[in-house]
């Protein structure tokens, strides 16, 4: 895997490149005292998650973009906008394939997503949901959407689906919460079990509404074993505002970094991002994420708003090299707002 | 389109309007708000300040000069209560509601406020204690003419309430008041709107080379710009030296030094990502050059002041101290744009309003020491309460 030395490399060539492409990004670095000669990731100027809801940040033409992603929100709250260029959007796809073909190999199994069919209407601007379904069908053949659009479950059509690839390993993908709430539960509503031995489960998203279920990892894999029969689960994080470097869960429960993506957990102290000490393994603090994707757009290094920790380096169960991390929830967000919000 | 009523949580719109009016600062108004503030300032409960800030704002003495204040206002005529009072709550700024909503009920009206839908513990705690003290059968009178409820922007209750106050009062975002505009309050009400708007510290930048002067700013000023995060319309966004380039260079940096010192609590996930935030599109927006002293980011800008002040608005509060630099105090004063609360500091007041005549100091809705900004006073962004809550009557 690449090490941290040659990927700060690739790091300190974007940051340059995003200062002489992006306006606001050379006004933020050159607010932090110009370019320097950054030693190591930590150093390297890093920027708010909720900038990309406030400002279009591009490193490019407009008449080279060929898509925009947005973040998903709820209703009324604004949106990150990532402007993707054919280049960036193309070494995210790659990426995305060479990391998750580590963990789940190069077979392309039939796929199952657990969604509705009506997130790809809209090629050229969608959002993380559709941005997730879409990356990740190349995996799979023979895609069939579990849900209605109402997110009732297609019962009879699975059954049918199930029985026409019955002995064979299938592949599903879907957000853990749309998982949780509208294919398992569904299932033990209609009393029924499934046997996917030699599937496998690829989720991701937010886990508050499964926190508020009182519904952690271990609990989830447990029901996934006892209602689906797949003990191959893995969990995966990853964000609109940096596509393709996704950190995958491993079969020892940890997410790893991978030669496109790295993690560093920041304890918040005074002083600017740049400065906040670097947390130990086992101390918690904020996850910031950095990739080597972000070409079109200055989204290389970002300061999220997730709390993490990270765990080890090179040493996992697993035998992966890296950092290898866990995360713990969501920073809360402030808990009064502006004049303007009288909501 | 519902709403979800707070307190009183068992009556109704009607029990509400018909409710009984009373003098202004008749006794038992005065004799409730004299036992709200001293449950809230009894020792060892209610710990937040806050809290104890109300209950000693409407501390007996207080009420005592309120009262007085108030029969020099309207000596010469009757003062009567106008009658229905509803108010728009902001989401900023926790429990400031409750000032208006406890002088108007003195005043002699009747009271509904719609808040924000933020939860705070410091809000269901005041609550607690106003239920307890209304639910006493000497209080059963007043127990319908406060009303406290939350709901959606286009709750009908809004509506209703438009229509039978007489007086109504908001506080919002620019889109949020016109907004809400769309209902029009019966032609014979009032209607005050405090819209989104900015405020600026003041500072002589020689009274800072004493060490006296500031050890008593540094105190001072971190209240004003701490409180709510500075997120309240009052609280000071940028601050604005006066004085020669030397002056500035070192009374800043011993301000930085000091900063430094006085806040060495290191700060929440939740501060530090939201101060970050704002630091970084501030900088994206006005550009300088930002640097951090403890609980306080300064961006110092490269922009022509004008520029920076057109783009104060914008500033959601986290701590982060846009400064600007002016050489003499004349010069200020046709610089500044309209804002809400001028804060100042090192200046006498009869000097700055001389410096600002007439003109200038009605640009500010509110001139005060540092150290004041969020304090409540019965004469608010231009308008006397005392005066607003009543209607005269010869």
């Amino acid at each position: 895997m690449l090490t941290d030395k040659a990927f700060l490399q690739d790091l300190k060539q974007l940051t340059m490149h995003h200062y002489q492409s992006c306006a606001e990004y050379r006004l933020l670095v050159d607010g932090y005292g110009g370019l320097k000669k950054y030693q190591c990731l930590s150093e390297l100027p890093t920027l708010s998650v909720n900038l990309f809801k406030m400002f279009d940040l591009k490193s490019v033409e407009d008449d080279k973009i060929v898509k925009t992603l947005q973040s998903s929100g709820t209703t009324g709250q604004r949106r990150s906008q990532i402007y993707l260029d054919r280049e960036t959007a193309s070494s995210q796809s790659r990426a995305l394939v060479n990391i998750l073909q580590s963990y789940i190999g190069k077979d392309r199994y039939p796929m199952i997503i657990v969604d509705h069919d009506g997130h790809l209407k809209n090629k050229a601007r969608f959002h993380a949901r559709a941005a997730g379904i879409q990356g990740l069908s190349i995996f799979g053949r023979d895609h069939f959407y579990a849900l209605n659009n109402d997110m009732s479950l297609r019962t009879q059509d699975l059954e049918e689906y199930l029985n026409k690839h019955a002995g064979r390993p299938l592949l599903l993908f879907g957000f853990t919460h749309i998982v949780w709430q509208h294919f398992i539960k569904a299932l033990e509503q209609g009393q029924k079990r499934l046997n996917l031995e030699h599937s496998i489960l690829l989720h991701s998203g937010g886990w508050k509404k499964m926190l508020d279920q009182a519904v952690d990892n271990d609990a989830f894999k447990k029901t996934v074993s006892e209602r689906l029969g797949i003990r191959r689960v893995h969990n995966f994080y990853g964000m609109a505002e940096q596509t393709g470097s996704i950190f995958v869960e491993c079969e020892h429960g940890m997410l790893h970094e991978s030669d496109y993506g790295r993690i560093l957990v920041r304890k918040v102290s005074h002083g600017l991002p740049h400065e906040w000490p670097v947390a130990e393994a086992g101390e918690s603090g904020v996850i910031q994420v950095l990739s080597s994707l972000p070409k079109s757009y200055p989204g290389h290094s970002i300061i999220t708003e997730d709390q993490g920790m990270v765990v080890g380096h090179d040493d996992c169960k697993c035998g992966r090299a890296g950092r290898y991390f866990k995360v713990l929830g969501r920073v809360p967000k402030t808990l009064v707002r502006g004049c303007s919000d009288t909501a | 389109m519902t709403h979800h009523l707070l307190l009183p949580f068992d009556t109704t719109l009607d029990r509400f309007q018909n409710s009984e009016l009373s003098l202004p600062f008749s006794e038992d108004v005065c004799q409730f708000v004299r036992d709200l503030s001293s449950a809230l300032l009894k020792p060892g409960e209610h710990d937040a300040m806050e809290l104890k800030a109300l209950a000693y704002w409407f501390r007996p003495s207080q009420l005592e000069r309120l009262q007085a204040q108030f029969t020099k206002t309207h000596d010469g005529h009757t003062a009567l209560p106008v009658g229905t009072v509803f108010q728009i709550a902001p989401g900023n700024t926790d429990i400031q509601y409750m000032y208006t909503a406890l002088l108007s009920v003195l005043l002699g009206n009747r009271i509904a406020v719609r808040l924000s839908s933020k939860q705070s513990g410091i809000q269901g705690e005041l609550f607690n204690v106003l239920a307890q003290l209304l639910s006493q059968e000497r209080y059963v009178h007043l127990r319908e003419r406060m009303l406290f409820f939350r709901c959606d922007h286009d709750a009908e209750i809004i509506t209703s309430l438009s229509t039978l106050c007489n007086l109504r009062m908001l506080w919002g975002s620019n889109e949020s008041i016109a907004a809400i505009r769309q209902t029009m309050p019966a032609s014979s009400a009032k209607d005050i709107a405090f819209g989104h708007r900015t405020s600026l510290s003041l500072v002589n930048a020689e009274s800072l080379l004493d060490d006296g002067q500031l050890a008593q700013f540094v105190d001072a000023w971190l209240r004003d710009v701490l409180t709510f995060e500075q997120q309240a319309c009052s609280s000071p966004k940028a601050l604005v030296w006066v004085g020669g380039r030397q002056s500035i260079e070192s009374a800043r940096s011993r301000l930085y030094d000091a900063i430094e010192r006085a806040t060495e609590t290191a700060p929440s996930n939740t501060f530090a990502l939201h101060q970050t935030t704002v630091a970084q599109a501030l900088t994206m927006t006005i550009s300088g050059s930002l640097s951090s002293a403890g609980s306080i980011q300064f961006l110092q800008s490269s922009s022509s002041n004008a520029s920076v002040l057109k783009h104060l608005t914008h500033h959601t509060g986290g701590g982060v101290m846009v400064e600007l630099a002016y050489e003499e105090l004349d010069v200020v004063a046709d610089c500044l744009p309209r804002c809400q609360t001028l804060t100042y500091f090192g200046f006498e007041r009869e000097s700055l309003c001389d410096a600002f005549g007439l003109a200038g100091l009605s640009r500010f809705d509110r001139i005060e020491p540092v150290g004041s900004a969020l304090e409540f006073h019965y004469i608010w962004d231009g308008y006397n309460f005392l005066h607003e809550f009543c209607k005269s009557i010869r």
